[in-house]
């Protein structure tokens, strides 16, 4: 018998099977865990960025306009 | 399933949505080529990364409130109704997971909510989630360049799981209240996919601003030239072929015309529960891109950017009606609004300095609203649901409509959205970084790491005796 699913055998009358899948009655946790997980990607997503382009503009300010525009590194 | 009729029913209505979603997601591939290849190369990878992680991103948001929206706003704003119960679109529902259809577990459903959505509640949603990154891949091709990317994903999820959900809710289901009250008709999303997220994009331009150098100082309109033309191509190519998925999405395959009235009469229906057929759409389908595509060519005097975006444009711009019109109907109507939109890109452009970097607010924008608009003219009269009390459409009807498609749910929510995170200081890319190009950090880490491996390449090549005449 299985300790974490709603199937013991498939041999059975499956107009009776309902959900099939493993932890039946943790759907709400299951959920609460994942939005929190989205939302933690979100934030990290967001103060990561913002961190990144801080830091990439203040390099560029550092340097002439000749070196950004035209210079070794300019792609266009 | 205990008989073979209504098992070939319910498989085959299951395997035609599982098709319509893997050729939807060429749709997908095809903005994303095309975005890279309207980009300028110092932009490429950012343009890229902005628009693959609309993927993620919107499914888990779609997966956990969009699809519940689509069912439980469809009454609208306590309209026709408050909200209506739709257990089986909750994202910890039983039948969003495994299900054979039998007794249910949860307390809301019944037996015959298993039974009916069993085996057709994932692919509806998977069809429903491919319109909905679409949605938000329109506006991703508008704002390239310039916008933050997590700003522009906070704006995709928004629109791509939020407002053109409402906007499909309220006027894209048989139960919609914009359906039952004004006669609301737009059978394959013109307005409720297209003018919402063209109207979304028209919002977060008028906060983000024009590319540096878009327009000169007297006022004209500078053209960033195509990067990429080949992309490009492929790119509104692969989009063409999405459209025959999204349009046989936006279709019932297999359905007994009223039920009620005790006679069998089985056809595809619209989303209204309507009768069309797939053969009529699809011809419609290709009139319409063929006549866009020929208004384009001739208004851009061969512009290969406007001949294929034509294309797309003469599609969305018949879409709204395509279920009904003739084939020779949807030649006229999507050349005139190929025509219109083509002009009032312009004249936005000139009027209020809008740098829609590919045209998606004329595309989508422009086409999918003045097709419903038109809609109301060319099927007056005709009944919008099959309820015996069904509202006729009227040309008022489609302009209210419009209006509250484009204005109410594209243009006012995401302007907000964009005002919020413009004040926040997250919206733009900051001007140092636009200009030098947003992939100039993450070329720089290439070279470093290129010329690292060049090194360990020269040094082994001495260890194993090759001579070293001193040049590295």
């Amino acid at each position: 018998m299985s300790l974490i699913g709603t199937i013991d055998s498939w041999a059975g009358n499956p107009l009776e099977v309902g959900p099939m899948y493993p932890w039946v009655g943790f759907e709400v946790g299951f959920f609460l865990v994942s939005l929190a997980l989205w939302i933690c990607w979100m934030v990290w997503l967001l103060k990561t960025e913002g961190t990144v382009y801080l830091h990439e503009a203040q390099r560029l300010k550092q340097r002439d306009v000749s070196d950004v525009v035209g210079g070794e590194d300019d792609i266009y | 399933m205990d008989n073979q009729l209504e098992a070939i029913t319910v498989i085959f209505t299951e395997f035609y949505y599982w098709v319509t979603v893997v050729l939807m997601f060429l749709i997908h591939v095809g903005f994303c080529l095309y975005e890279v290849g309207v980009s300028r190369r110092k932009n490429m990878l950012h343009t890229l990364m902005k628009n693959a992680m609309i993927v993620p991103l919107v499914t888990v948001a779609f997966f956990f409130f969009g699809w519940w929206i689509y069912f439980a706003f469809q009454y609208g704003p306590g309209i026709t109704g408050g909200l209506k119960e739709a257990p089986w679109a909750l994202p910890w529902n039983e039948l969003m997971g495994p299900h054979m259809g039998g007794q249910p577990r949860d307390d809301g459903l019944t037996a015959a909510d298993t039974a009916t959505w069993a085996r057709l509640n994932g692919v509806f949603w998977a069809a429903f989630l491919l319109f909905s990154l679409t949605a938000a891949s329109i506006l991703s091709g508008a704002v390239i360049e310039r916008i933050r990317s997590g700003a522009f994903w906070v704006i995709a999820v928004f629109v791509g799981s939020v407002t053109w959900v409402i906007a499909a809710a309220w006027g894209w289901s048989d139960a919609g209240w914009m359906v039952h009250t004004l006669g609301y008709h737009d059978a394959y999303a013109g307005g409720v996919v297209h003018g919402v997220a063209g109207a979304s994009a028209l919002a977060i331009l008028v906060h983000l601003g024009p590319r540096i150098g878009r327009f000169a100082a007297d006022g004209s309109a500078r053209t960033f030239p195509l990067q990429n033309p080949w992309l490009v191509a492929i790119g509104l190519f692969l989009i063409f072929t999405g459209f025959w998925g999204f349009y046989a999405a936006c279709n019932v395959p297999i359905l007994d015309i009223d039920p009620e009235d005790g006679r069998l009469f089985f056809s595809a229906t619209t989303i209204y529960l309507t009768p069309t057929t797939l053969s009529a759409v699809t011809v419609n389908l290709l009139m319409a891109l063929a006549s866009g595509m020929l208004m384009a060519y001739f208004l851009s005097k061969g512009d290969p950017f406007w001949t294929f975006s034509g294309g797309l444009g003469g599609i969305i711009g018949a879409s709204a009606g395509n279920d009904l019109y003739h084939p020779m109907q949807v030649l006229l109507v999507a050349a005139v609004i190929v025509f219109c939109a083509f002009k009032l890109h312009y004249w936005v452009e000139r009027r209020f300095k809008i740098d829609d970097a590919v045209g998606a607010i004329a595309v989508h924008g422009y086409c999918g609203t003045l097709g419903v608009v038109a809609t109301g003219f060319i099927l007056w009269g005709y009944p919008s649901s099959p309820a015996a009390d069904s509202v006729a459409i009227t040309p008022w009807g489609q302009l209210i409509g419009a209006v509250i498609v484009f204005w109410i749910l594209g243009f006012a929510p995401a302007y907000a959205v964009g005002g919020i995170l413009k004040r926040a200081g997250m919206l733009r890319i900051p001007v140092e970084v636009e200009i030098a190009g947003l992939d100039r950090h993450t070329r720089r880490e290439e070279r470093q790491q290129s010329q690292a491996i060049r090194t360990a390449e020269r040094e082994h090549l001495i260890r194993i005796g090759w001579k070293d005449g001193g040049e590295s």
